[in-house]
């Protein structure tokens, strides 16, 4: 399978580089059978939401995602995220902010290898706001888990480290077929609305997000929060070119 | 458009707090177990005819201070540590006029968030409910900060604080032209000993950023037996003068706030910020609506 990759990432305008809560990872690797990717997006209101957002998408790249026990999943990263954030002792303030929870979204993908046949699968999978797109011969035929810009809000279900918040959480799914030259983005959420409502206004799914190689990201994003198109949020971009 | 400006570490807001530390907030707010005396008994100058228990209204304001910064640093407080969104003072007024906080910030008047969170006077030991994980509860010990502890005494100076008030953010305001407009929370519980302080309420509301005009809200706790009275938009239900004057020195409720408000009050265009006869609760509502975080960089 060949699969390569690209990936773009921007704090907040104002924050800095640090204080970036999304999160990122690829596992995949020339002629291997089975890629992962994955885009979290750490919940600002809370402290300690990227060490968490990190933790979940190596967690899905690594394939612990993999069985349908979500809930058995968290139970093993709560710790781990524990153990990151309170090596030491905590001031007041970051202790209680700690019994409160980290929250994020995440979106995964894993890519199987074609077999004999002319296309491979894939699945997904996602809970909250962070989105994937598939582009096939240069029409989108997946949005998902969201299909409309207005369905962004400021409160979606989040994966928390407070595991009784998970209770209930229904993990959504989803999985297809792809062909060589098939496109993937994986993006959170201010940026998947924006490529949403381009699309919706009339652009080419191809075109509206542009080849990042010759286009320089943070520019192309501080031009559209500037204009208002897009919403001053952490943005992420993963995007997956198949052959 | 007002009132409308994101509030971050580049474009801070302010909240000041103006507290009456008068002798009569040493009256109980809720009142149980009334007892007539036998004979009137005098203290401080003042003559009481009856016990009661409950916490003294000097007590229950300190605790809605104490919560509402608590909650205000939790909602400032990102990964690494307390970002300064807010600047925040208490100028308490009684025995003397003047910046109220207890330990360490004592004689500071407008201080970053950050430096409240790292600077309570002591922490105390408090319990609370808390999940249990598998659908119970159970008590937790937590470490609660205390900035501000009751004080009353004497006269109600209201002229004086307030233009202490005025005195701080018409320094403030010209150095944070882009930001939200400070919000000044007046609670008293009675009759200015100084004078009528329209005039220097007036000026306060007049400062203005290039967001709006800074806004006065005023929290009544009147020893009148009369209803609690929320966000009026006018005064004819108010049992008197003082309740009267109080609402008509409140700014009228901007947007986002009366959006706020109306979950809990039937509130109109031309409700005020102004309460009357506010129990604990309706005090910790009062001040978390007027004073709602909201559009945080």
């Amino acid at each position: 399978m060949g699969v390569s990759n690209q990936v773009r990432w921007l704090p907040k305008s104002g924050n800095a580089l640090g204080e970036y809560e999304d999160a990122f990872c690829r596992h995949c690797h020339l002629g291997a059978d089975v890629s992962r990717l994955a885009v979290a997006d750490g919940a600002t209101e809370a402290s300690f939401s990227r060490q968490w957002a990190q933790l979940l998408v190596r967690a899905y790249c690594d394939g612990q995602f993999a069985n349908d026990v979500l809930w058995r999943a968290l139970q093993e990263l709560q710790p781990k995220w524990l153990a990151k954030v309170r090596p030491t002792p905590l001031p007041w303030y970051a202790e209680e902010k700690l019994q409160r929870g980290a929250y994020s979204s995440l979106v995964g993908l894993t890519l199987h290898a074609r077999g004999e046949d002319e296309v491979g699968t894939w699945e997904a999978l996602a809970i909250g706001d962070s989105c994937l797109f598939q582009i096939q011969n240069k029409k989108l035929i997946v949005k998902w888990p969201l299909d409309s810009s207005v369905q962004f809000n400021n409160s979606p279900i989040l994966l928390s480290t407070k595991l009784e918040c998970n209770e209930g959480l229904v993990k959504q799914t989803k999985s297809g077929k792809w062909s060589p030259g098939d496109l993937f983005y994986l993006m959170t959420d201010a940026l998947a609305q924006y490529y949403l409502q381009a699309v919706e206004q009339g652009g080419s799914p191809e075109s509206v997000m542009p080849d990042f190689s010759s286009v320089v990201f943070s520019d192309w994003v501080a031009r559209r929060r500037s204009s208002g198109q897009m919403r001053n949020d952490d943005v992420t971009l993963l995007r997956v070119n198949l052959t | 458009m007002s009132y409308e400006a994101e509030i971050s570490r580049a474009n801070p807001s302010c909240f000041l707090f103006v507290i009456d530390q008068s002798g009569s907030m040493q009256d109980v707010m809720d009142p149980t177990n009334v007892q007539q005396l036998n004979e009137p008994v005098s203290v401080d100058g003042r003559t009481y005819t009856q016990t009661a228990s409950g916490d003294t209204k000097a007590k229950g304001l300190s605790d809605a201070i104490n919560h509402w910064l608590f909650e205000l640093v939790l909602k400032c407080t990102k990964s690494e540590g307390p970002r300064d969104y807010y600047h925040v003072g208490v100028i308490g007024y009684g025995a003397q006029v003047g910046p109220a906080f207890s330990g360490s910030l004592a004689g500071k008047e407008l201080v970053p968030i950050s430096e409240i969170a790292n600077s309570p006077a002591r922490m105390e030991d408090r319990t609370k409910k808390m999940s249990d994980g598998a659908g119970g509860l159970v008590d937790q010990g937590v470490r609660f900060p205390i900035w501000f502890d009751p004080v009353s005494a004497n006269g109600t100076p209201m002229c004086k604080a307030l233009s202490n008030a005025y005195s701080l953010l018409s320094q403030w305001v010209p150095q944070h032209m882009s930001s939200f407009p400070p919000t000044v929370i007046h609670i008293t519980d009675g009759e200015s000993t100084d004078g009528d302080p329209t005039s220097v309420a007036e000026s306060i509301k007049n400062l203005t950023t290039n967001d709006g005009n800074v806004l006065l809200f005023n929290l009544h706790f009147s020893s009148i037996q009369a209803k609690k009275i929320s966000f009026p938009d006018n005064e004819t239900g108010l049992p008197d003068q003082y309740a009267q004057m109080l609402f008509r020195i409140s700014s009228i409720l901007p947007d986002h706030i009366r959006e706020r408000a109306k979950k809990d009050y039937p509130v109109s265009e031309g409700s005020r910020g102004f309460a009357f006869n506010a129990d604990i609760v309706e005090l910790i509502k009062f001040v978390e609506i007027g004073t709602h975080a909201s559009n945080m960089r």
